[in-house]
């Protein structure tokens, strides 16, 4: 493939999209220029005007759309854009040709219009430029026909030199012909010239030398120079065209329509400007159609001013281009013109045509955001959609009031976006002053959007008397508003009334004009006045709502809204009141006529807060539950809470829980919960009750609810809350594992303590968790309360049980005494002493021996008894003594138990050392057992010694004496058998 | 025995601002006095006041006093009307210059350079002006 080829393949037309021949320089299909690929495509054009900024930002218009428009477009000559479309031109000087005489030579210089002059011996032409294989030496060379006389043929051989032969002498021919991508040629020297042009090498001539034969062969038949002339064209080599022999400006003429169809701008403007001014009118209309393409090329206004001045008389494109190029004034107005005339002088599609028309509103979809806001500004009836499609961030302000007073636009965000704020202010004043704010009302001084706002708001006076538009329209209607308000119908000035409401002021200053004269206001309602809804609170405000009901059937038939809300208005009066059976019984008028939802519903939640407060809280919650019936209300829901609490605890749970479940935001939630616990736990817990009743399981309605927001984000106070009902009421679950994994509060104090109360062996649970506590100072009060709370009623309880022998609540006492921090010192002693008594006392029953431990710790916290004050001594004094005695007697019964035993083993051991052999093994066996009798004996002594000092009992001391008398017996007698 | 209810006391919507609470206490005052009720003293309405006052809780959460009314806009008849004027836009306090115009019409004219610069080219045929044997224009 040749290298010129490669660059060519696959051209697509740019307009059509069909594949153009690769030498081809238009689309013949569409005739549009086929540009290169890498070509700069039409660009938007450097404006002379200095454009804002922000223009350059908003959206430009749809090319694409314009483009596939041109698809329905048969193009036509460009020559019929002129002021005469037949008029013909001299292709050799430019010149004019009337128009009749096409075939006759130009009359300027002589030279015929046509391609070929008619007489040419077309079919005996002899194409040069076949290739033939001739022998040259061993080998066969190629040799090319480079002219053809009457009786010779001349040979351009493969060394450059040139052969004449005879036509019968021709070497046979090799040409395998021109491939199928080549253009049409159509002179005698197109194949010499295509081969020089497109050769790829593989023939032996340079192109120079191919070129040179072509154009010597050409001078030999001059009619065939412009037919050359358009295969170099075709070939793309317009360079080439001098060889030619045509004049200069014809060929300068032919390589500007050859740049028009390539779409070269410079070369156009190149060829333009080298043309003679005042000839090739047809000039004119090619720069006319490729104007803006034009305009990027540098200096090209300079360079065509004279071409177009030549012609501006004539031609009203040239006066056109002339403004279009910056070369005469061009305000916007003409601008439009001349593209009106441009539009009307080719073939342009109607769409386009229909924009310039921007009354009428064209196809704005091809338009740009600028096109389409003067579109939208000029048109007398504009699509309504193009009024969302304008950008109008930087029209001007004085353009949108226009477009606001056309009615054009009326969507507030869309006029105000990106403007400062106060033309926000401004413009929100112009379309939709009740959505100022007032900081922008103030700004903008609206006076009677002001005035209209203080109206609104009831104010006495809504006209400021400093007002220096006290008789503004809105200002005069205000005066009127007030005058009714205040009750003197003879105050207002019909003609005052803005001219809307005027009947409806009528009908109110008769109607107080009336009553006041003593007829009763219920019989001067009318219908017109109650279609007028702005009037129904001020007539309560004159009339009351009472003096209001009573109207004709068929009044109240047709206004029933009014009456039903005056039932409603006066319900909710009579509750402000606290006459809570007027209430009811206007709620209940209401609910006979009430149809609509809204207000049922509301008329119940009134009969209900009535039939609350009368004490019927059954009642109310029937109509708080009918209410809350489809349409979802927090405060219907809140309601339902407030009564619940009124009913007893299992239905005030079930209702509360709801509220737990559903309500809108965690802090309702949570506050139902801990109201509905206040309900469930109306007797809270004495921790050491016994019987389990304090363990009762929440009802289910509650229980789930609970569950679910315990693990919510919700406070640590009201986690406390709710943890603390579980711990109690759902002790299971709460215990289960994972249970508090996903509340935040999972690893607090508060969890763990509650945790420790849920847990199967709560009281030692919630000791260990007290006994991480290593400055209580620093403690939550809630647990200082839970410590105290355990310490008095373990204490308390231990003194009501001190006889029982359970030792659990010692246990406790004990951990309580020996692992947590910072207990009172009274605390202690009580709490050590209990557990030791009461542990004693245990042990002693299921006759066992005390542990080390219990004696040591009464040992620990018997000599801080006397540190106590003397109250506190004497109130522990009875305590101390309990100890005493139950430790002496545990200790005594155990050693009892002891030398029980041992005195059968010392028996036994008598009777053998009676009967065997001194010294022998058994004998020796027998002594030992002795030994350890006296061992005990002399142990028991040493045990109980000491607290037999301490008891103060005397029934105990005898007994315990009494047996350590019989074990001093024991020891004497053991003594003696050792001895003998 | 049902709680005392502040907001119903000085006749103001539940949940109603300190500041609104207080601006209602003499309407309350008038309301008692024109019905001529001894269920309701002015000591009612003080501590009415008061309660809303201090209670700093979020009302909307509340679960323990009555709420009146359950939906506001129902007690608030909605429409234009004698007493209620539709607002009136503001007249224009701008005027259109020739420049405004000319600044659209230069829009417009951009738009349709740009459309016609696409198209034309497209829509005429750059003949060499040439007749041929056959009559037609190469
Ligand atoms: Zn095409
Ligand atoms: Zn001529």
């Amino acid at each position: 493939m040749s290298p010129v080829r490669s660059v060519l393949v696959a051209k697509l037309c740019s307009s059509c999209g069909r594949e153009l021949a690769p030498v081809d320089n238009f689309c013949d299909q569409c005739g549009a220029p086929a540009h290169q690929r890498d070509e700069p495509r039409h660009d938007r054009p450097v404006t002379r005007r200095a454009a804002p900024t922000p223009a350059a930002v908003l959206p430009g218009p749809d090319r694409a759309l314009a483009r596939s428009l041109v698809r329905q477009v048969r193009p036509v000559p460009v020559g019929r854009a002129l002021r005469d479309p037949d008029g013909a031109m001299c292709l050799a000087c430019g010149a004019d040709l009337p128009g009749d005489v096409l075939a006759s030579p130009c009359a300027s210089c002589g030279t015929p219009t046509t391609l070929v002059s008619d007489g040419v011996p077309l079919a005996t032409v002899t194409v040069l430029g076949g290739l033939h294989r001739r022998r040259a030496g061993l080998r066969k060379r190629p040799a090319m026909l480079v002219a053809r006389g009457a009786d010779d043929c001349t040979l351009l051989l493969h060394n450059g030199r040139t052969l004449t032969v005879a036509p019968g002498d021709l070497p046979a021919t090799t040409d395998p012909g021109p491939g199928p991508d080549t253009p049409v040629l159509r002179s005698p020297v197109g194949p010499i010239l295509r081969h020089a042009v497109t050769g790829d090498g593989s023939l032996p001539w340079p192109a120079d030398l191919l070129l040179r034969h072509a154009f010597d062969a050409l001078a030999t038949v001059p009619w065939a120079r412009r037919v050359a002339a358009l295969d170099l064209l075709a070939l793309g080599r317009p360079d080439l065209l001098g060889g030619c022999g045509l004049s200069r400006t014809e060929t300068t003429w032919l390589t500007l329509v050859h740049g028009a169809r390539r779409g070269d701008a410079a070369e156009v403007v190149a060829a333009a400007a080298a043309l003679p001014p005042d000839r090739y009118r047809r000039k004119i209309a090619i720069v006319a159609a490729l104007l803006a393409q034009l305009r990027q090329v540098p200096g090209a206004a300079e360079r065509l001013a004279p071409a177009l001045r030549a012609f501006a008389g004539t031609e009203p494109l040239a006066a056109l281009a002339q403004r279009a190029l910056g070369l005469a004034g061009h305000p916007p107005r003409q601008r439009i013109d001349d593209h009106v005339t441009r539009a009307g002088t080719f073939p342009v599609p109607v769409e386009l045509v229909h924009l310039l028309d921007a009354r009428a509103a064209g196809s704005s979809a091809l338009l740009g955001a600028r096109g389409r806001l003067a579109v939208l500004h000029a048109a007398a009836d504009p699509d309504p959609g193009l009024a969302v499609a304008v950008s109008l961030d930087d029209a001007p302000l004085a353009v949108v009031d226009d477009l606001i007073d056309a009615g054009k636009v009326t969507d507030l965000a869309t006029v105000s976006a990106g403007r400062p704020d106060d033309q926000q202010a401004y413009l929100t004043a112009r379309i939709a002053p009740d959505r100022l704010s007032d900081a922008q009302l103030e700004r903008v001084g609206h006076r009677d959007e002001a005035i209209r706002r203080r109206l609104l708001a009831g104010g006495t006076d809504p006209t400021d008397p400093t007002d220096p538009d006290r008789t503004s329209p809105m200002a005069r209607h205000a005066a009127s508003v007030d005058h009714v308000l205040r009750r003197r119908p003879q105050d207002v000035v019909a003609g005052h009334v803005l001219p809307a409401h005027r009947e409806v002021a009528r009908l109110l200053t008769d109607v107080i004009t009336r009553a006041d004269a003593g007829e009763e206001p219920a019989a001067l309602l009318t219908g017109p006045l109650l279609a007028d809804r702005s009037t129904w609170l001020p007539l309560v405000r004159l009339f009351g709502a009472e003096r209001l009901r009573g109207a004709g059937g068929e009044l109240v038939r047709g206004f029933s809204d009014f009456f039903e809300w005056l039932d409603l208005t006066a319900a909710r009066e009579h509750l402000f009141l606290a006459d809570w059976q007027r209430a009811t019984d206007a709620a209940r008028r209401c609910l006979e006529l009430a149809t609509g939802e809204a207000v049922r519903d509301e008329a119940q939640n009134l009969l209900a807060c009535g039939l609350h407060n009368l004490g019927d809280h059954h009642g109310a919650m029937r109509e708080l539950e009918q209410a809350i019936e489809g349409s979802y209300s927090v405060a219907l829901l809140a309601n339902i809470g407030v009564v619940a609490a009124h009913l007893d605890p299992e239905l005030a749970a079930g209702h509360l829980g709801r509220i737990v479940r559903e309500g809108p935001t965690t802090a309702m939630r949570v506050n139902a919960a801990r109201q509905a616990l206040a309900a469930w736990r109306s007797d809270d817990g004495k921790l050491w009750a016994g019987d389990g009743s304090d363990r009762r399981a929440l009802p289910t309605v509650l229980r789930e609810p609970l569950r679910s927001i315990v693990v919510e984000r919700i406070d640590l106070d009201d986690f406390r809350a709710v943890v603390a009902a579980l711990a109690t009421h759902d002790a299971a679950w709460l215990t289960a594992p994972n249970s508090l994994r996903a509340s935040p509060h999972r690893d607090t104090l508060d969890a763990r303590y509650h945790l420790a109360v849920a847990a199967e062996d709560m009281f030692l649970s919630v000791v260990d968790v007290l006994a991480t506590i290593q400055d209580w100072a620093a403690a939550p009060e809630w647990l200082c309360t839970a410590r105290d709370e355990l310490v008095h009623q373990t204490i308390d309880f231990l003194l009501g049980h001190i006889d029982d022998p359970d030792n659990m609540a010692g246990i406790v006492a004990r951990a309580l005494v020996t692992k947590v921090r910072g207990l009172p010192e009274r605390d202690q002693v009580v709490l050590a002493l209990l557990a030791v008594a009461t542990l004693a006392h245990h042990v002693t029953e299921q006759d066992e021996e005390l542990a080390d431990g219990v004696v040591d710790l009464f040992g620990a916290y018997e000599g801080r008894v006397a540190a106590l004050d003397a109250e506190q001594r004497e109130a522990v004094a009875g305590l101390r003594e309990l100890c005493v005695r139950r430790i002496t007697l545990n200790l005594a019964f155990s050693r009892k138990r002891e030398i029980g035993t041992l005195v059968d083993l010392y028996n036994a051991a008598l009777d053998v050392l009676d009967r065997v052999q001194r010294g022998s093994p058994l004998w020796f066996r027998a002594r030992g057992q002795v030994a350890e009798t006296v061992d005990a004996c002399q142990r028991t002594k040493a045990q109980l010694r000491p607290w037999v000092r301490k008891l103060e009992d005397a029934d105990v001391r005898d007994m315990v004496l009494g047996f350590l008398d019989h074990c001093a017996d024991l020891e004497l007698k053991a003594q003696r058998v050792l001895g003998s | 025995m049902v709680t005392r209810n502040p907001y119903l006391l000085l006749g103001v919507d539940y949940g109603c601002e300190p500041d609104a609470a207080r601006r209602s206490f003499a309407r309350a005052a008038r309301r008692i006095r024109r019905a001529g009720t001894d269920r309701i003293s002015t000591e009612d309405l003080t501590w009415a006041l008061h309660e809303i006052q201090n209670n700093h809780a979020d009302p909307s959460n509340e679960v323990d006093t009555y709420r009146v009314p359950a939906d506001p806009r129902v007690f608030a008849p909605a429409g234009e009307g004698f007493f209620a004027p539709a607002p009136t836009p503001l007249t224009r306090r701008t005027e259109t210059t020739p420049s405004d115009v000319d600044t659209l019409t230069a829009g417009l004219a951009d738009d349709v350079d740009l459309l016609l610069a696409e198209v034309l080219p497209h829509v005429v045929r750059f003949d060499y002006g040439y007749q041929t044997p056959e009559g037609t224009e190469l």
